[in-house]
């Protein structure tokens, strides 16, 4: 998943993309809101968090040019006014939550987490394909109740196809929210990652989650079981 | 009435005519009446003068020759004009025909100056009398003082006079009125654009208008603009402070958020510092919170805004919809699109979403949100189907003074902030159970519908 941070405050900013790389977000930040603008127009990210307080385009401006632009992802907004008129102009504006400054890391990506799986239209934080089961919230994927052992990378590529199941997704996307934009990227390393997913989830090959579609790109195959709380 | 510019006018101006016409009234009369009795005076005399025409000097006494009196009503029968020639002891020596058979006191015969050459004109209750004394040698070296006296009934004169005052009565009553009408007309019509300008001030406080509209005369033109400056003055200085504030918590939070981050980043070896500093952060941050809160409160809301209800929750509807999108909360609204709040937009707003936000934070399913323009104001309830607020813990939410660092985060700043709003429009927050099992709280705002 990659994620923009959109933040005048240079510590903060720094703070916020550390804080997104640990939960292993590909993460691009921007210092102000045109730069903002810039960023959001030209990646696919699949989450903004903007402050509202931004030099050059406000927050708010910023989201609502983003929405005209036909901007679906969900976006995050920090505030220091923690009045209910800010906060509902925000929201107003396009934004899907907010979360008022000074915040807890754990708040943060709580939000994340839970915009996200709204916006894969996934209830809760775990996501079953019996017997593959994602829990989206621990980042941690496991077959018939067994944690696999997967790298950062290997389980965001998971998660991804996860999100859109069904469809396919070709390397050049996975490519684009896997990696942050200062990332030098090799689009044979997704069919690496793709080939070590097969084998540790379905060593027996026996389960197929993930079909190659030839030219194209990858599909995950598996429909999900049930959902739990 | 009497507190008014116009009552106070009529007022004035009514005693004053009152005063002016009951003068003028005075003086007409009595100098009507000065003429009236001059003028009697003067038929009386030449009456007088005719009865000392027809008079001649007899043996004994002086003899009237009723032939020669000129004035006929001497002659003719209780005519109203009686004649008299007493002598020094006021004995009657003739009468004239008319008062034969009338009788009149002494007293109206008497002369109080026995000088000859000397008259007397005098005012009775039913007469006005005119004297005349000579002195007539009727025996030889005997020279006696004899009185013409001419009487005339003043009964239909003094009818007339009352006929006269009671027209001049009725005229003054009936000019003075017509007086007063015109000049309450004039002044209503000279205090138009002042009620005009009344009537615009009470709409600006009752939220109805922005400014004062309209065309003044110029006497009032440097008022009108005046106060319209005044207002913009003081929304502006109202957005300013908001402003400066919200720039100040800008200022003030983004610091503690680096720290906070910080300190949740990095592993800090000592982890009593740690927790120490996370504390005071949060106090910090949580006192920051309240006092911004507080100062953002408006205190005077003379000049107010009428705020739809509906539209205001129904934005909050739709912010909790989304930020509490995966509790999917059903929200149950029960009032109408007439409902009006009169004061600041952003107070409402902050009250509403406050207490919205602990009710979707305590509820499993159902928020119920109700409002209605009572006696008072404005009623809004909202409960939630939670766990509700124990009894025991519900005073000392809704009591001033509370500081918000005393207060646990969550449901007790966001009620603190809506107590405090609440209170400076001198209404009331009071908590209780809700049927659905959780809240209930109900916010009374005081407003004149």
């Amino acid at each position: 998943m990659r994620i923009l941070i959109v933040e005048d405050e240079e510590k903060l900013r720094q703070q916020l993309t550390e804080a997104m790389k640990q939960q292993n977000f590909a993460t691009d930040a921007a210092a102000d809101g045109r730069e903002g603008l810039y960023m959001a127009s030209e990646y696919p990210y699949d989450l903004a968090i903007i402050d509202l307080g931004l030099p050059e385009l406000s927050g708010i401006d910023l989201i609502k040019t983003l929405r005209e632009q036909g901007k679906t992802l969900p976006i995050l907004i920090l505030t220091a006014r923690s009045d209910w008129q800010d906060k509902v102009e925000g929201l107003e504006a396009g934004a899907d939550d907010y979360v008022v400054k000074p915040f807890h890391l754990e708040e943060i990506n709580a939000r994340i987490n839970a915009l996200l799986r709204r916006s894969a239209g996934a209830a809760s934080a775990i996501i079953n394909f019996s017997p593959l089961s994602l829990d989206t919230s621990a980042k941690l994927a496991s077959v018939d109740g067994s944690a696999l052992t997967l790298t950062s990378y290997e389980y965001n590529t998971l998660e991804y196809l996860v999100h859109n199941a069904g469809k396919v997704v070709s390397k050049t996307e996975l490519t684009d929210h896997l990696y942050s934009q200062d990332f030098d990227r090799d689009s044979n390393v997704i069919e690496v990652f793709i080939g070590r997913l097969r084998k540790k989830i379905d060593p027996d090959n026996q389960l197929k989650p993930i079909a190659t579609i030839r030219g194209q790109g990858y599909k995950f195959v598996l429909a999900a079981s049930h959902q739990e709380a | 009435m009497v507190n008014t510019l116009f009552g106070r006018l009529l007022i004035a101006s009514t005693l004053l005519l009152s005063l002016f016409f009951g003068f003028m009234g005075y003086i007409i009369n009595q100098l009507s009446l000065d003429n009236v009795y001059q003028a009697r005076q003067a038929q009386l005399r030449l009456q007088n003068n005719m009865l000392l025409a027809a008079t001649q000097i007899g043996e004994k006494q002086p003899i009237v020759d009723e032939d020669e009196l000129r004035e006929p009503r001497f002659n003719d029968y209780e005519s109203g004009v009686y004649g008299f020639i007493t002598d020094e002891d006021n004995n009657i020596l003739w009468k004239s025909y008319s008062a034969h058979s009338l009788t009149f006191e002494p007293t109206l015969f008497e002369s109080k100056k026995r000088e000859p050459g000397s008259y007397e004109y005098q005012i009775y209750s039913n007469y006005f009398a005119y004297r005349y004394t000579v002195r007539w040698e009727i025996e030889t070296d005997k020279p006696g003082l004899y009185t013409f006296t001419v009487l005339e009934d003043s009964g239909p004169i003094l009818s007339d006079i009352e006929a006269f005052q009671q027209k001049l009565r009725r005229w003054l009553v009936a000019i003075a009125t017509t007086l007063v009408v015109i000049l309450m007309l004039i002044l209503r019509l000279a205090t138009l654009p002042m009620r005009r300008l009344a009537r615009s001030l009470k709409q600006i406080e009752k939220g109805l208008k922005d400014h004062i509209e309209g065309d003044f005369p110029i006497e009032l033109r440097g008022v009108t603009n005046n106060l319209n400056e005044l207002i913009d003055a003081e929304r502006n200085q109202r957005e300013r402070y908001r402003n400066t504030l919200a720039d100040l918590a800008h200022s003030l939070k983004t610091p503690l958020a680096v720290i906070q981050t910080q300190l949740e980043s990095k592993q800090v070896a000592d982890k009593t510092s740690q927790q120490l500093i996370a504390e005071q952060t949060r106090r910090m941050d949580e006192i920051i919170k309240h006092q911004l809160q507080r100062a953002v409160v408006s205190t005077q809301h003379r000049l107010v805004e009428t705020i739809n209800v509906q539209q205001c929750i129904q934005r909050l509807v739709n912010a909790m919809n989304k930020v509490y999108a995966t509790k999917a909360i059903i929200f149950e609204q029960q009032l109408d699109a007439s409902t009006y709040f009169k004061g600041d937009q952003r107070d409402l707003m902050e009250v509403l979403g406050n207490l919205l936000d602990n009710a979707c934070k305590a509820c499993l399913k159902q928020v119920n949100i109700s409002a209605v323009n009572n006696h008072l104001g404005l009623l809004i309830t909202i409960e939630d189907d939670g766990a509700g607020i124990p009894a025991q813990q519900r005073q000392q939410l809704i009591q001033r003074g509370q500081r918000a660092d005393s207060l646990n985060s969550g449901q007790g700043i966001g009620l603190d902030v809506a107590r405090d709003i609440v209170a400076s429009y001198q209404g009331q927050l009071q908590i209780d159970d809700s049927a659905l099992g959780g809240a209930l709280i109900d916010i009374q705002f005081h407003q004149d519908n």
